[in-house]
């Protein structure tokens, strides 16, 4: 973990920030990151728990709370907690941990994990040789009307008919075919992102689907749908490959695409400490 | 593009804060520290990013947000000031990869 209060915390007790837990001892996890705190495995039995030292005082519930609104600090944290863990994906299964865990000593680190190794062993037996990627499907609306409104029977029928109108009934089809457009325009986004994550978790091994979309829209388009697949990780390419034509088949959404992450949205554990 | 699949994806701030800060092993008990002020840290960080994030894209209106997809996932810059880390969006829509137009999915299965 980065420690911005290096330099005058020589002295200042130092805990450990645990990233995640190995099934191996990967090498060179993090070199550059965070100089002055080394990441490193601390080997517990056929288990690795992936540390580094941090200066306990900068990870006091008061210290936390007092950082909460520095973007830029908290932006560094997770980005380095990220770093660190993909760093050490190519080289081992990885069960990533939540952002911020700190353990007072190293021996609190053995304790939880030989307390909790069954749990590891079987998440890290899931886990290995799968990826996480992720999906946002954001639409242009406008785009999207237009493409409907060209292709859609009933739209051009009341088109066909809307010209064939004196002016106060053709205002009145007029109204009616925006009403149908926008019926249309929402069953074909609800359509695309139906068939697109349908198409991809038939190719994944799991899935999550939903949670906030705000503000991964590419500009000018408006975020409908995220989701994440775990993957096998030999099968990655295919899965990408079919996330391109599926995205190619439908010009009016914009498909943005991230990972392979950690698996982080594949680790719903909560586990309880329950001695040191 | 397809040689750098796994290299060379979008990825925002915001996705890697709904994966670090709400997802992973929560470890809870006395020999833990932080954990359980996290999650109001990340609620609090979320709204912040979110209005100016709307802010933003409201006020631009188009392409002046600055790109992120050039940049490789696993080569994040360290150094990230507020306003840079905002600014961390996907690319318009003319530089995604995923934008390619036209080609029904048939052909472009064929392709691959």
């Amino acid at each position: 973990m980065p420690v911005s209060a290096r330099a005058d915390s020589d002295n200042a007790p130092q805990g450990y920030y645990v990233y995640g837990i190995t099934d191996g001892a990967p090498e060179g996890l993090a070199p550059g990151v965070g100089p002055g705190a080394p990441v490193e495995v601390l080997v517990v039995g056929d288990l690795g728990a992936i540390i580094s030292p941090v200066p306990l005082a900068a990870f006091t519930p008061e210290a936390v709370r007092a950082r909460q609104d520095d973007l830029a600090w908290i932006a560094d944290q997770v980005r380095l907690h990220q770093e660190v863990l993909a760093r050490a994906l190519p080289r081992a299964t990885v069960v990533p941990l939540r952002f911020g865990t700190v353990f007072r000593d190293a021996e609190g680190v053995r304790a939880m994990v030989r307390e909790h190794a069954a749990r590891f062993r079987e998440a890290l037996a899931y886990l290995a040789g799968r990826q996480e990627w992720g999906l946002n499907i954001s639409v242009d609306q406008a785009r999207l009307a237009e493409q409907v409104a060209t292709t859609s029977p009933r739209i051009q029928q009341l088109a066909a008919r809307q010209q064939a109108l004196r002016s106060g009934a053709a205002y009145m089809l007029a109204k009616q075919r925006d009403q149908i457009l926008r019926e249309e325009v929402d069953q074909a986004i609800e359509n695309c992102v139906r068939n697109v994550h349908a198409r991809l978790a038939a190719e994944a091994v799991a899935t999550v689907a939903g949670g906030a979309t705000s503000g991964s829209a590419a500009s000018g388009t408006e975020p409908v749908f995220k989701s994440a697949y775990l993957v096998e990780t030999r099968n990655a390419r295919t899965f990408l490959a079919l996330l391109d034509d599926l995205a190619a088949a439908q010009p009016a959404f914009s498909f943005t695409v991230n990972g392979p992450w950690p698996a982080y949205s594949f680790v719903n554990l909560m586990l309880e400490q329950t001695h040191a | 593009m397809r040689e750098h699949l796994l290299a060379e994806r979008d990825v925002t701030l915001l996705d890697l804060l709904d994966r670090i800060l709400d997802k992973g092993v929560i470890i809870s008990g006395d020999i833990t520290i932080s954990v359980a002020n996290v999650d109001l840290i990340y609620l609090g960080l979320r709204l912040l990013l979110t209005s100016v994030d709307n802010l933003e894209a409201m006020r631009a209106g188009g392409p002046t947000l600055r790109a992120a997809s050039e940049q490789p996932f696993h080569a994040l810059p360290s150094e990230v000031d507020q306003s840079s880390a905002l600014a961390q969006r996907p690319s318009s829509a003319a530089q995604q990869p995923h934008r390619r137009a036209c080609a029904d999915a048939a052909e472009a299965r064929d392709r691959s």
